[in-house]
């Protein structure tokens, strides 16, 4: 006769999905009170941030790397002004004035967003070519060894390897 | 067939030597002294000397080199005085230079009056004819008292082997009887009719008997000569005694003195049981009438058996005469009429039920050894004649001298084959299992042809018959064709010919052979058989390890002061040894140390060299390792092969990784200093 599931389990499940569902809410809220508490840093925030977001989206990596790389650039581009902002008149009024009376500002927020593409672009390349020169110098030394082994304890010591081989 | 020691390569003009051979601290041979006269059917006399008494006049005999001497006789002759025999100084193993080798000699009281028959012939013989044989009675009677008192029987009575010890040619003495085996160089007229139809080397000790036969021989031949035998050719000697008895076929027609008839008849009457020996012969001497002698009947047939051109009247006789023609013989037995004439004509139905029984032995057998023709033949050769040797072939010996035979036949042929074949086919089994349970030769015999064969049927180096003709041979020197020409006679005389072999053999051939093995297995006293078993492994290098430890176990048992011919011989084949260790600089180690070693001349010392189990543990120990290494290298840079360098995956990856990386320090500085720059 099947064993009853226990009662916690049975409590448990309704609780996570409970927890589940309410995190949209709370992001919600949270949003609500930052933007509440703080809109035009929100506004400034939002518009100079756009490439990050766009970032976000078209990276379907599950380490979003892209979305850091731009993310990071695009955040010093933006946060000049946002001290300004936070030092200066924090309002709805001048965050929109910062936007749009300068185009240097939006040139600059979103400039240093490309030098972050830039850098996902380019970074790569540069560290997969030192990587393999690295691994062919590891791979030289390995072979070295090897060379070491087999002149030092003759040929049969690698068969230990040939015939894992054929076992594979 | 080998040379005896007289002879020379090249016999155009006598050699001449630089000096004598020393034998013992104080004998001096004279080898530009040959003394012909003196010598041996089986060794050749030299005149000697004795340093510490120039008077004494003495001569040597060296032996025939692979004839095996009879050494423990020549150890207890040498401690004794035996009155009316030559008396023997002493014996060595020498180099010896007539034949550019080593030999065994020995050394005895020369004889001054010279050979008994060469002075008859010579017409010099002071002794009256009538009491000459009564001299020669009291002398040999003497002489066989004494070695029956040392358990020796002297196998050697012959005319040619009498001497007279002194100038004045009064006192007759025996000859040697050590250089070869029982009975070796006696012509059949002298040996009695079941040791005569042996084969030289394999006629055996035998008993007292034997000799009191060989003295009536002699005598008889003394008085009558033996112009009417000399004719018959030995088949036909062996025919005329059997049927008419050893004195008549030996006396033919001549007239015997009368005082000499009856010891004479005694002496050479076929059964050993009723022969005549001390008591008889005493009692002769002392003037008391013998009760005469009654030759009994040897069992006649009715109707002759026709065998090669021969018609035959007791089994005895077809016996013989069966082992000479084994493939006419067998087809006569295979006839089927053997059994209805001994049934029917020797009237003997349990020899002839016997003989059927065999053949259809046989018959069932047909196609395996027991079918074939000579064993058939030498079965019912046994079963005709009990008493004969046991003779399977050509080779023909009485079954407690089948060690002798079998050293003879190698002497002979190089081929003992047959000798062999005749253990494993049980042959000398056939002949005990005609013995009487309660006979006491059975139960030893059994045992020795049990481990001979045991021995043959194991092929591996240290057995085979090889190690049965030095285990039944306690004198035989190691036949090696390596040290042959050494003599050694145990395993240090053999450790010594190996060291000496070192400078002429091939270094490349291996100090150890079948001779050499079973030698060693048969002469040391300890247990080798785990180094034999080494010797025989199939693999190169394991055999040389057993070598090896072989001569070096009995360098350090023996105690053996340095070989440095024999280590370094051994040294240069130890190249696969060697390389039974994995590790390169080990080996090399181990080269640069042998000639170190060699320089000691210790065996024990290589061998600790070449089989240290601690370095050979480090080895193994090594190599495990290595292996691991190797294998961890192989798989690392397969995972390089692979692109699988981190734990953050892709190069590609871990470039973007970076970049994010790059990008989030940077904007981390850029915000500290604009937080930087704002607060101050």
């Amino acid at each position: 006769m099947a064993k009853r599931p226990p009662r916690q389990v049975a409590r448990g499940q309704p609780a996570a999905v409970r927890r589940k569902s309410m995190t949209p809410l709370w992001v919600a809220v949270g949003v609500v009170l930052v933007v509440t508490i703080s809109l035009p840093s929100v506004l400034l925030l939002f518009f100079g941030m756009l490439p990050t977001m766009v970032a976000f989206i078209i990276d379907r990596s599950r380490q979003k790397h892209a979305m850091f790389s731009v993310g990071g650039m695009n955040f010093s581009g933006v946060f000049p002004f946002l001290l300004n902002l936070w030092t200066g008149e924090h309002t709805v009024n001048a965050a929109t004035n910062m936007l749009t009376d300068d185009p240097f500002t939006l040139a600059m927020m979103y400039g240093a967003a490309g030098l972050g593409w830039l850098l996902y672009i380019s970074v790569p390349p540069v560290v997969t070519a030192f990587l393999t020169v690295m691994a062919q110098h590891r791979i030289a030394q390995l072979r070295t060894t090897q060379t070491r082994i087999i002149e030092e304890w003759g040929e049969d010591v690698a068969q230990v390897v040939a015939t894992e081989a054929e076992e594979q | 067939m080998a040379e005896t020691p007289g002879e020379t390569k090249n016999s155009d003009e006598a050699p001449t030597y630089s000096g004598p051979v020393t034998v013992g601290e104080h004998f001096l041979i004279d080898l530009n002294s040959p003394l012909p006269e003196l010598d041996s059917p089986s060794a050749t006399a030299y005149a000697a000397e004795d340093r510490r008494d120039l008077g004494r006049k003495l001569f040597a005999l060296a032996c025939t080199p692979g004839l095996p001497p009879r050494v423990e006789a020549m150890n207890t002759l040498r401690k004794s005085e035996i009155s009316g025999l030559l008396q023997l100084t002493e014996w060595d193993i020498v180099d010896w230079p007539p034949q550019g080798r080593r030999c065994l000699v020995v050394l005895f009281e020369r004889p001054l009056g010279g050979r008994l028959l060469n002075a008859l012939a010579a017409g010099n013989v002071p002794i009256d004819k009538q009491e000459l044989p009564s001299r020669i009675i009291e002398s040999v009677l003497g002489a066989l008292r004494d070695l029956a008192n040392r358990n020796i029987t002297h196998r050697a009575i012959r005319p040619s082997n009498l001497f007279f010890a002194d100038e004045e040619k009064k006192t007759v003495v025996l000859g040697e009887c050590v250089t070869s085996p029982p009975g070796f160089d006696q012509p059949l007229a002298c040996e009695p009719i079941e040791r005569a139809m042996a084969t030289a080397g394999g006629r055996g000790a035998g008993d007292i008997a034997d000799d009191f036969y060989a003295l009536g021989a002699t005598l008889m031949l003394l008085l009558v000569g033996s112009k009417h035998i000399d004719p018959l050719g030995d088949t036909e000697i062996f025919y005329a005694k059997i049927e008419r008895g050893s004195y008549a076929a030996l006396c033919g027609e001549a007239r015997i003195p009368m005082f000499l008839l009856e010891p004479l008849r005694g002496l050479l009457v076929d059964d050993p049981a009723e022969r005549w020996m001390f008591s008889e012969m005493d009692s002769w001497s002392d003037g008391k009438r013998q009760t005469p002698i009654q030759r009994k009947a040897t069992p006649k047939s009715e109707t002759p058996f026709a065998f090669n051109d021969r018609d035959h009247n007791n089994a005895r006789t077809l016996a013989h005469a069966f082992s000479q023609e084994v493939g006419a013989a067998a087809t006569a037995i295979r006839d089927g009429h053997l059994g209805s004439w001994l049934r029917h004509n020797l009237h003997d139905p349990d020899l002839a039920d016997q003989v059927e029984v065999a053949l259809e032995v046989a018959k069932a057998n047909q196609g395996g050894f027991q079918g074939s023709d000579e064993y058939l033949v030498a079965k019912i050769g046994i079963m005709l004649d009990p008493m004969a040797p046991i003779r399977y072939k050509d080779f023909a010996f009485m079954p407690e001298c089948y060690g002798s035979a079998l050293a003879v036949e190698f002497l002979r042929s190089g081929d003992i084959q047959v000798a062999a074949d005749a253990v494993t086919r049980e042959i000398p089994g056939i002949w005990l299992a005609t013995l009487p349970r309660s006979d006491p030769r059975k139960s030893p015999l059994d045992r020795t042809f049990g481990q001979s064969r045991r021995f043959i049927q194991e092929n591996d180096l240290g057995y085979g018959i090889v190690r049965c003709l030095y285990e039944l041979n306690p004198d035989l020197p190691c036949q090696s064709s390596l040290i042959a020409d050494d003599y050694a006679i145990d395993t240090e005389s053999l450790m010594a010919a190996l060291d000496r072999a070192s400078n002429r053999v091939d270094a490349k051939t291996k100090p150890m052979d079948r001779h050499i093995c079973a030698f060693i297995a048969a002469r040391f006293d300890q247990d080798i058989t785990p180094h034999l078993k080494a010797l025989a492994a199939p693999k190169e290098e394991t055999s040389l390890i057993g070598m090896l430890s072989l001569l070096a176990f009995l360098q350090w048992r023996l105690k053996i002061d340095a070989l440095f011919g024999l280590s370094s011989w051994v040294g240069g084949l130890l190249g696969p040894a060697i390389n039974t260790y994995k590790s390169r600089t080990t080996r090399r180690e181990m080269e640069s140390e042998i000639p170190r070693l060699v320089r000691l001349g210790s065996l024990p010392d290589l061998f600790d060299l070449i089989d240290n189990a601690e370095r050979r543990q480090k080895d193994a120990e090594g190599y495990l390792a290595a292996q691991e290494e190797y294998a961890q290298a192989e798989e690392e840079i397969g995972k390089i092969e692979r692109g699988e360098i981190g734990k953050s995956g892709t190069p590609e990856q871990m470039g973007q990784q970076s970049a994010a990386m790059i990008s989030i320090i940077l904007s981390m500085i850029v915000v500290t200093i604009f937080f930087l720059v704002e607060a101050l």
